[in-house]
């Protein structure tokens, strides 16, 4: 059971949005804020997510940015892509979820005097 | 070493989180700041302040000139304290690197504060997102 579980994470919208906006270019490396702006989310609401899916899922991994703070004037920012394998797991998890929802939809839609 | 007394146990505390901030900012082991907090310390406590006190000036200079709203900053740290001991120093400076950011975007004083409660909404979940995971790796 718990296996099962650790498999996949819950794929809520936000979820679903996040590891769109890294499945967009999976090689390229986002910090949070840019991974809110590409998925729309507000700043800040993220990071639970991002926590679930590196240390949970092993999805993602991260890394700190590569400068010396004093030197650039500012902290450094912490970068996260999709791990390897991650990558593959989430568009099927994607799919998955894009397949679960249509069937839902297509239920709904479906007039109950119809049903076969 | 001189026997620690009541009235240090406050600068003593100051400066301890000014090392920790140091070693964070400069990538050090934290361990080895809490060491070399501990020698300073024993050389003189107002030396140790003097220190902490350069060490925290740098630090709010840097973040006026960003532009870093002080409350939203807070937040930010209070919101770190409710994550795990051990991710406390990691989430702590992303999400106030997040803010220096967002800052340097000329995002305003509503705009800050928002990002900080957001942080803080969320702390909780992320705490036991983490939680989550470290159990699960035990188990593993």
């Amino acid at each position: 059971m718990s296996s099962e579980k650790r498999a996949r994470p819950r794929m809520t919208i936000p979820t679903q949005l996040v590891l769109r906006s890294l499945l967009a270019e999976p090689a390229r490396e986002l910090y949070g804020l840019q991974i809110c702006a590409a998925a729309g989310l507000p700043s800040g609401t993220i990071h639970p997510i991002l926590a679930r899916l590196e240390h949970e899922y092993g999805w993602l991994t991260s890394r700190w940015e590569d400068i010396k703070p004093e030197d650039e004037g500012r902290p450094r920012r912490r970068y996260y892509r999709l791990a390897e394998g991650g990558a593959e797991r989430a568009r099927i998890a994607l799919a998955q979820a894009a397949t679960s929802a249509g069937t839902t939809i297509g239920l709904r839609a479906w007039p109950v005097g119809d049903l076969p | 070493m001189s026997t620690p007394t009541l009235a240090d146990a406050r600068p003593r505390a100051r400066y301890r989180v000014s090392a920790l901030d140091y070693a964070r900012a400069r990538d050090i082991d934290p361990l080895s700041a809490l060491v070399r907090y501990r020698s300073d310390f024993a050389c003189g406590r107002d030396r140790a302040l003097a220190h902490a006190r350069v060490l925290a000036c740098a630090r709010a200079r840097g973040r006026r000139a960003a532009g870093v709203v002080p409350s939203a900053a807070g937040l930010l740290t209070f919101a770190a304290r409710l994550l795990p001991t051990a991710d406390r120093a990691r989430y702590g400076e992303e999400y106030q690197s997040e803010l220096w950011d967002l800052a340097r975007s000329g995002a305003g004083r509503l705009r800050q504060l928002g990002y900080g409660l957001r942080q803080l909404r969320r702390a909780l979940a992320a705490g036991f997102a983490l939680r989550s995971a470290r159990r699960g790796s035990a188990a593993r």
